[in-house]
Order: C-alpha cells, then sequence, then structure tokens
C-alpha cells in the first residue's frame, strides 16, 4: 500500500488578495491588477505545493466566494442572503433556482486552465484538480421554485447535464484528470439512489478520478454506498476523520476493498498543529486495516480556508513529513 | 427564575439598542491613521471618547430610552474580548463571508482575566448619557468559544465553562461600577444543537451571583430551538431579531413565562427605512403573545452595518412608532413599568 498526500478545496485568501478585491470593486484598480494578483496567489500556492510533493491538489479556489459563487453567477442565477455553511462561522449566498439553468461555456475550467497557463505550469495540469460543488450538496443548499421543479432531483439532474459534464468534457481534453465534487451533505443525508446514478453518470463522461470528497461528519451507510460504487467507477471517495472522530476500524471496514480512498486526518478547523507520532499512529492501524488498497491519499478533513494562511501552509507542511 | 423590580421606573416599552453603532466618518479615519502609526495612542482614545459623545447623543435625539456607547472602541465582538483575555493568540485574518474577515483567535493557554474589560465604557458611557438606564454589551462565552480555535482546552465544553468565570467576573465587575443592565450577546447560541444542553450551563455561569438586569441577546437563529430553553436560561430578558423574519416564528415567545422580550422591529441588513406603520403593527401582533409590561423595544441587532443617517432614522421611527402604542396603552391605564432584573 502506499500512502500519498492530497489538498482539495479553498485556501486562505491572502491579505494582499484580499485589498485587491476590495480596491477593485471600488474602482481603484483595474481587473488586469486585480488578475494579477490572483495569479500570484495561485502561483505561490502551486509552487509550495510542488515543492513539498504533494501528489495532487487543487487550484486553490481562489476566485471563489464560496462553494457556489461565482457558479451561481455563470449559470445565471439570482443569489439569496447569506447564510451559515454547516456549523461554521462562515457564510455564503444561496442560490435560487426560479429559472431553468443557462449556461453557455464551461467558465470555472476554462478560467482555471487559463491560469495555469499564464503563470507557466501547463506541465502539471494533470496534477491539479477541478472543483465543483456535489449536485447533492448543492440542491440541499439552494432555495428552489416548487412550481418549476417538481423535486430536488430534477435540480441536481440539470446540474449535471447542463454544467458538471459540460465543465469536466472540457477540462478533460485540456488534460485535466482529477475532479473534486464536494458532498459534504453526505455527512447529514442519505445518500438516493438517483444521487448515486448522477455520480456514475459523471465518472462515465470523464477519464480521470472522480473524487466525492465529504466533511463536517460521516455517515456510514453512505459511505458503504459510495463504496459499491467505487468498485465499478473511478470514483475515489475522500472521508472526514476529525470532525465527528468515526473509529478507524469501522472507516476501513467501510470501505474495505477499494483500491483508492481519501482519508482527511489533519484538522483544517483547528490551529493546532497536529504531532506527527501520533499521526503516524493513525497511518498505521490504517495501514494493518486496510490490505487489500493499493493507494490511500492523506489529506485535511475540510477546506483550508478555515484557517489563517500561516497555519494552512504549516498544515500543508506537515501533510508532506507525513507522507515521505 | 423568578424576576426582582429594581425600583427603576421606566415608561412602557422602554426602546433601546443592541449595541453598536455607526462608527462615525471621521472615526474610521483616525483608526487608519493610527494603524499606519501617524497619530498616537493618545489621540486615538480621545476620538474613541468624542465618537461616544456623538452616538450617544444620536440615540437620545432619536428618544431611545436606554442607549449604549455604539460599540465605538471595538472592531469585532470576539476579537475585541479575546485581545483582552490572558490565553489566546492571533495568527492572522480568517474569511466570514465574501471579501469580508475577522481576526480569529486561538486559545493557546490557560485563559486568565487580568483587568475588567468594559467597566470604563460603562463608566465613560454614564458620565455622557442623560438617561436613567444605559446598556452595556458584552459577548457571551459560548460564542468566544464558538468562533475561536481551540489549541489547549481538552474540550470545547470545557473552554466554554473557563471563559464563563471570566465574563461573570467582568459582570460583578460591572455591578460594581454601578451598571444596572448588561446584555450577554450569544449569536452562536443554537448553532451546535447537539451542544446546546451544556451551552445553556456554561451562558448561566456568567449569570451567578449577579443582582443587576441581565437580558440575552441571540439573532439569526433557530428561536423554535432556543425558546425550549427560555425558562433555563437565568436571563431576564431575551433580545430577538423578528424584522428580518418578517415578524413570524412569534408564537415561540408564549414559552417566554413571566421574562421579558427586547423585541426586534427594525431591520439592520436592509437600508430601506421602515416606516411607522410598520411598528405599530408588529407591537400589536406582538400584544397578542406577550404582556406590553414584559416588552422591551430595540433593532434586530447592531447597526453599525448601515450608513449612520440611516441607522438614526430607523431608530426615530421605531421610538415614533412606540409612542403611538404608548398612547394607546395610556387610555388602558399602562404608562410605567419598573425595571426586573
Amino acid at each position: 500500500m502506499i500512502f500519498r498526500s492530497v489538498i482539495f478545496g479553498s485556501m486562505p485568501r491572502s491579505r494582499r488578495l484580499a485589498r485587491a478585491i476590495s480596491r477593485y470593486q471600488s474602482n481603484k484598480i483595474d481587473v488586469n491588477a486585480l488578475e494579477e494578483v490572483y495569479r500570484k496567489d495561485l502561483r505561490k500556492f502551486l509552487e509550495y505545493v510542488y515543492t513539498n510533493n504533494i501528489y495532487r491538489s487543487s487550484d486553490g479556489m481562489y476566485r471563489w466566494d464560496d462553494l457556489f459563487n461565482p457558479l451561481a453567477n455563470y449559470m445565471s442565477l439570482d443569489v439569496n442572503g447569506l447564510k451559515r455553511f454547516y456549523d461554521n462561522n462562515f457564510f455564503f449566498r444561496q442560490p435560487i433556482f426560479n429559472k431553468s439553468i443557462s449556461y453557455e461555456e464551461p467558465k470555472i475550467s476554462k478560467t482555471m486552465i487559463n491560469d495555469i497557463k499564464i503563470i507557466g505550469f501547463s506541465n502539471r495540469v494533470e496534477r491539479i484538480s477541478l472543483t465543483l460543488p456535489g449536485p447533492l450538496t448543492l440542491v440541499m443548499n439552494s432555495l428552489i421554485d416548487e412550481g418549476l421543479y417538481t423535486s430536488k432531483i430534477k435540480v441536481a439532474e440539470e446540474y449535471v447535464e447542463k454544467v458538471v459534464i459540460k465543465e469536466i468534457t472540457y477540462a478533460y481534453r485540456e488534460g485535466v484528470r482529477h475532479i473534486d465534487l464536494h458532498e459534504p451533505e453526505l455527512a447529514f443525508s442519505k445518500i438516493s439512489p438517483e444521487i448515486l446514478d448522477l455520480y456514475k453518470r459523471i465518472a462515465e463522461n470523464f477519464g480521470g478520478n472522480i473524487w466525492i470528497i465529504i466533511y463536517f461528519g460521516y455517515d456510514s451507510d453512505n459511505i458503504q454506498l459510495l463504496r459499491k460504487l467505487s468498485e465499478e467507477k473511478k470514483i475515489i471517495p475522500v472521508v472526514d476523520l476529525v470532525s465527528t472522530k468515526p473509529s478507524i476500524d469501522k472507516v476501513a471496514e467501510d470501505l474495505r476493498g477499494l483500491r483508492e480512498y481519501g482519508l482527511g486526518i489533519l484538522d483544517s478547523r483547528n490551529t493546532k498543529i497536529e504531532v506527527l507520532k501520533e499521526l503516524r499512529s493513525v497511518l498505521e492501524k490504517v495501514e494493518k486495516e486496510s490490505r487489500d488498497t493499493e493507494y490511500i491519499y492523506i489529506t485535511h478533513n475540510s477546506n483550508l480556508e478555515f484557517l489563517p494562511e500561516k497555519i494552512a501552509f504549516r498544515k500543508i507542511k506537515l501533510l508532506s513529513r507525513l507522507v515521505s | 427564575m423568578v424576576l426582582r423590580e429594581l425600583g427603576v421606573e421606566l415608561l412602557i416599552l422602554p426602546t433601546t439598542v443592541i449595541g453598536s453603532y455607526p462608527r462615525p466618518r471621521w472615526l474610521r479615519h483616525i483608526i487608519r491613521l493610527y494603524r499606519a502609526g501617524r497619530v498616537d495612542e493618545k489621540i486615538l482614545q480621545e476620538s474613541f471618547d468624542d465618537a461616544v459623545y456623538t452616538v450617544v447623543k444620536e440615540q437620545e435625539d432619536a428618544g431611545v430610552d436606554i442607549p449604549s456607547d455604539g460599540e465605538m472602541r471595538r472592531d469585532e465582538m470576539v476579537e475585541y474580548f479575546a485581545e483582552r483575555i490572558k490565553g489566546f493568540r492571533f495568527y492572522g485574518p480568517v474569511r466570514v463571508w465574501g471579501n469580508n474577515f475577522f481576526n480569529k483567535p486561538a486559545v493557546v493557554s490557560k485563559l486568565e482575566y487580568e483587568k475588567p474589560i468594559v467597566v470604563n465604557e460603562y463608566l465613560f458611557l454614564r458620565k455622557v448619557s442623560t438617561r436613567k438606564v444605559v446598556k452595556v454589551t458584552i459577548t457571551g462565552p459560548y460564542t468566544i468559544t464558538d468562533w475561536s480555535y481551540n489549541e489547549y482546552y481538552p474540550s470545547k465544553e470545557e473552554l466554554a465553562f473557563e471563559l464563563a468565570k471570566i465574563i461573570n467576573r467582568e459582570i460583578i465587575e460591572l455591578e460594581k461600577a454601578g451598571a444596572l443592565f448588561v446584555q450577554v450577546d450569544e449569536p452562536a447560541l443554537t448553532t451546535h444543537p447537539d451542544e446546546m444542553e451544556w451551552a445553556v450551563e456554561a451562558i448561566n455561569e456568567v449569570a451567578r451571583g449577579v443582582s443587576i438586569k441581565l437580558g440575552i441577546h441571540v439573532c439569526y437563529s433557530n428561536y423554535e430551538l432556543l425558546s425550549k430553553y427560555f425558562d433555563r436560561l437565568n436571563f431576564s430578558q431575551f433580545a430577538l431579531e423578528f424584522a428580518n423574519r418578517g415578524f413570524r416564528d412569534l408564537e415561540v415567545l408564549k414559552r417566554l413565562g413571566d421574562k421579558e422580550i427586547g423585541f426586534g422591529v427594525i431591520d439592520v441588513h436592509s437600508r430601506r427605512v421602515e416606516n411607522v406603520d410598520e411598528v405599530v403593527n408588529a407591537l400589536n401582533k406582538v400584544f397578542k403573545y406577550v404582556d406590553p409590561e414584559r416588552i422591551y423595544v430595540n433593532p434586530d441587532c447592531g447597526l453599525k452595518l448601515l450608513p449612520r443617517e440611516i441607522a438614526k432614522a430607523k431608530l426615530e421611527v421605531m421610538v415614533k412608532g412606540v409612542n403611538i402604542v404608548r398612547e394607546q396603552l395610556k387610555k388602558r391605564g399602562l404608562e410605567k413599568i419598573i425595571m426586573r432584573g
């Protein structure tokens, strides 16, 4: 078995970038100046990831305000007031599905790939993942016009057909080999056969890996269902070992037989830096319990953006040391 | 909990604020200069004092019965207290939404109460205000816990109880200094329903041995859940937000028992200034659930995110609406109340 390190999701927005966004919004700098700062931060992050031998990472989601924005805007949706993002002191704007999704071009992947090209990281694009909200998490955190959609699943289906497939098809053509679907909702809501079908549909349309990332909790039934799906498709579940502290034995049992899966073992909601020795003993236990597994991806339990920037970078370094 | 009369007479439906008020532009400018090292601490403190004079006068001009100091000296409700309690450390800002950040503190050693935190704020406010009663706000132990990183205590619960002891000490100091009305702010209280049981116990610790009036402010929260704990929370008043939710959920107030409501009638997240009829209607609506003698009237939450002129206009409308209702109540012989704690 091989342990590999993985980074997913959003990184903390730097003070420099926050200032640039604020200055852009008050017309004090132009869009080119703002773009330059975005790319400086992206380069700094990807260089750090590369230097620390992280197997694959997201693009840090520097352009995202939250998991649903600017995507909601690209889908031509309105957004509602602020809503708490699960149990965090972090708020997002709720997408409102009161009209059909209109999605002309794969703007998320196009922007990401363009950024990667400009900063000179094209040769590493296959190790940089494209992030999208999972269909279940999106619909459970949106306002839906019941006159227009007869059920939440209809919205999820439309989102997958019109947005996800368009994004991942373009991304694959441009060399992206990892798609991260953020599904924290799978820690709280039972997975339905329709949602499982949507994951299948996504996987069938992508030649690389589909990562289903679950955080803020652990639902054993959902993980077992995902495992069955992962056995057939190129789907890699990533689970949170920190928030509700499920036992290693139980998690290993739920994921038994899978060729690869991810474990979020660093706490991205606490500044305390974990002790390497203690983390290694967790990995030893995992190793004993997962003999059939080829790769275990070691990562943080949720977005690193919940930490101050310098602590987030320290945790990446720790992840690197842990796996090396 | 049996409420006691505190011997202070107030007009029925006392009007008050939740706490924060927009900082005057000139104060924001001076804070920027201070941070850039271009003015010294003395000038900054003098500016804070002058700003308190200004915003207390604005509240009183609007007709508010129980003003606050507008929290002029506080950048943020958790950060301010964490900076003044030994054991916290700041690593840098974290984003809360959009491009808005706060300096989320981390608890890195045993927490210690070193010296009074807001007593001087109270004393200055008392000197400035012409009103019989002023309000002092203090962030509650559960919210400070929930909005901090915990590197030191074995559990979140232990951290919350430690903070509760510190906040309790501060409230006792405020009482010794003459404060009559302290409001504990707990916006995070219902965020984790599975923690409510011990969170309520921790919050009650702040009320231990306190004889003055204690209110608790909980906003943008699950009031159905909160109302199950009205009886157990040792506070005489619940300051809640209702304008934002279109005055729905008022039925939960049936569970208040003998306690009071700080009734939120002004939406602080909208720049539209309410009209007087809206305030009058809201009050007539809440009378179906709570007797007028047990109602204080306030905006939903702190006003600090509004432009100053709008904040003042909203307070004026709130007071005008209350005065109309007071006239109606006068005909029923209801004119005054005795403050209870």
